[in-house]
């Protein structure tokens, strides 16, 4: 292919390349999307791809370019972005039957974020329907396969995200994380996904999920695209009320440092009877040993309440919001609907049939926990054991700067494995829901590869609103084991 | 939790109707064969001693910030009803709700 080079370019590869008249953004574009057209094909890591608008775009980028103008810090940069998030006059589908053919008329902040700094908007990701699942096979429009391995699952639910950067779609995409959903598919796609402090990115034109846990945050294949990505959409925003309004460090800063001298990195001793995966733990401590080596202490934490109860915490919380979230769609205004006799049935029938089976069921959950018979039970005590997660790692935070934890318990899973046990497939977020439900700021990153070829990713954590302290660890860890790589169609074993 | 599969299909039936969530029979029974092993996994919260928490602190600790109060002029209303699956002179529309009864005699 013509200028494959261009799909492992970095962000700021491309910005370098525009500025020095090296090429133009078309030859850019058209090189993605042919390329893209080949593997959805296989992968279906996009629910729309957005050919036209794409190309319209990047011929009046190079107008730009061409007249001169300053070029915004990404400019002419393709990006992906989950179809949770609103793209003005482009369907957003959020992967559910009930959204196929809804196209919302204005962008999320993030996106107008990316947009005013000059990047190119691709096309919307796959993702687990409503952002519910943990392997992007519960999205109504297919799954997305795994670009390092097509048996695998991408993780999910920004499934279709990761497997875009990690294919070269893109250098960077956006995602939702509400219980793990970008840091697990970074994780099994090996690329970098980062879900910021819970109020330093606006969520407006985020279809909500569970208001209380849900951020955007960026994947990317180099930190230091990362970090611009964050500093772009971090832009403090009005029009959501949990976005705080204060000033965002430099996190580009961040990443020169090149000692954790005085830093203290935690990392949990003892597994207890949680079963990870042995490649994983051999990814922490290779992490661990880095950390050491740069001079920062390493300390052992525990972290007993997170371990035993985040899990059902998370699984009573997200879904009593979500049948609360989801509440609006009613066949009336927009979205799927079905033609009945009365408003009753009207509801009934549209949400019966909008709706898949996992939705259906963690709607009814979340009913449940929240009527009479389960509010007092379910759900309060659910808020409670909330506050001892935080509590928990407030006490953490006073001995360690980081935590140095894995990002899933496991390897990417085979496709189909899971699917029929919601249980089971619940277990995928077991280091990834706390950081939520502690409103705290996690990345993950790929550290090795398998035995059997799969990237290994572990996680970083941090108190809230110090996504600074998460780079600088990250980027010590990048430069003894390399950015993460593309997987494209024929480097695949 | 002590609850007979008659019962569970009938707590999932309950909370479809609360949920306006139409299902078949299948769904039905697929959905009450997994209630149980979720809310047993949720049970394990049980265990915790929360006696003294307070379930809900950030409404103390921090109160949602306002935005100045300004009129943003927005007129992309014909936007808005094209999605919706019907709608006249610039309203949703739904099925009758209110009958007049007196026609009816």
């Amino acid at each position: 292919m013509k200028n494959s080079k261009f799909l492992k370019f970095s962000a700021f590869d491309l910005m370098s390349g525009y500025s020095k008249g090296e090429f133009i953004v078309s030859d850019v574009i058209e090189t993605v999307l042919e390329y893209i057209e080949i593997n959805e094909r296989n992968l279906n890591a996009l629910i729309t791809p957005m050919y036209e608008e794409a190309r319209s775009r990047a011929w009046m980028l190079d107008a730009a370019l061409a007249r001169g103008e300053d070029l915004g810090p990404l400019f002419g940069v393709p990006v992906v972005i989950k179809d949770n998030i609103t793209t003005d006059g482009v369907r957003t589908t959020c992967g559910s039957r009930m959204l196929e053919n809804w196209i919302p008329p204005f962008s999320a902040h993030v996106v107008r974020c990316l947009e005013r700094a000059g990047a190119v908007v691709i096309g919307k990701a796959n993702m687990d329907e409503f952002a519910m699942g943990s392997s992007t096979e519960y999205s109504a429009f297919g799954p997305t396969l795994n670009p390092w391995d097509l048996s695998k699952v991408p993780g999910g639910s920004s499934g279709g995200s990761a497997a875009s950067v990690a294919a070269g779609y893109a250098p960077i995409a956006l995602g939702s994380d509400t219980g793990g959903s970008i840091r697990q598919p970074a994780a099994f796609c090996g690329v970098y996904g980062l879900k910021p402090t819970y109020g330093l990115v606006s969520r407006y034109g985020l279809v909500a999920f569970a208001s209380s846990l849900d951020q955007i945050g960026p994947f990317a294949r180099d930190l230091k695209d990362l970090a611009l990505v964050l500093q772009i959409i971090s832009e403090p925003d009005d029009c959501d009320a949990t976005c705080v309004i204060k000033e965002r460090p430099n996190y580009l800063e961040f990443l020169n440092e090149s000692s954790l001298e005085g830093f203290k990195v935690g990392y949990l001793s003892d597994y207890k009877l949680l079963e990870i995966d042995e490649e994983v733990k051999k990814a922490v401590t290779e992490a661990l040993k880095i950390c050491q080596d740069a001079g920062a202490e390493i300390i052992e934490v525990e972290l007993p309440i997170s371990a035993r109860y985040g899990l059902p915490c998370y699984y009573t919380i997200a879904p009593a919001e979500a049948s609360s979230s989801l509440a609006r769609f009613d066949g009336v205004r927009y979205g799927f609907s079905v033609e009945a006799e009365d408003l009753q049935e009207l509801y009934q029938k549209s949400r019966g049939g909008g709706f898949g089976p996992e939705v259906k069921r963690r709607i009814l959950i979340g009913t449940f926990v929240l009527s009479s018979s389960g509010y007092e039970t379910y759900y309060l005590q659910a808020q409670k054991a909330r506050q001892l997660v935080v509590k928990e790692f407030d006490e953490v935070f006073l001995k360690a700067d980081v935590l140095l934890l894995p990002a899933t318990p496991t390897l990417p899973f085979k496709r189909g494995e899971k699917i029929l046990d919601p249980v089971k497939v619940y277990m995928a977020d077991l280091f990834t829901i706390p950081v939520n439900l502690a409103g705290l700021p996690g990345l993950s990153m790929k550290v090795s590869s398998s035995s059997s070829g799969l990237p290994v990713g572990i996680q970083l954590v941090s108190k809230k609103f110090c996504e600074g302290d998460i780079l600088k660890t990250a980027s010590i860890i990048e430069r003894a084991v390399g950015p993460a790589t593309t997987i494209m169609g024929g480097d695949r074993k | 939790m002590d609850i007979t599969p008659e019962e569970l299909v009938e707590e999932v039936r309950r909370m479809a109707r609360l949920a306006m969530i139409e299902l078949n029979k299948e769904e039905t029974k697929q959905i009450a064969e997994q209630f149980k092993s979720i809310l047993d996994q949720l049970q394990t919260l049980r265990e915790l001693d929360t006696s003294d928490i307070n379930p809900f602190p950030l409404e103390d600790r921090d109160p949602t910030p306002w935005r100045s109060d300004e009129v943003v002029l927005w007129n992309r209303y014909n936007e808005v009803l094209s999605q919706a699956p019907a709608s006249e002179d610039g309203y949703f529309k739904v099925p009758q709700i209110v009958r007049d009864d007196r026609n009816e005699e």
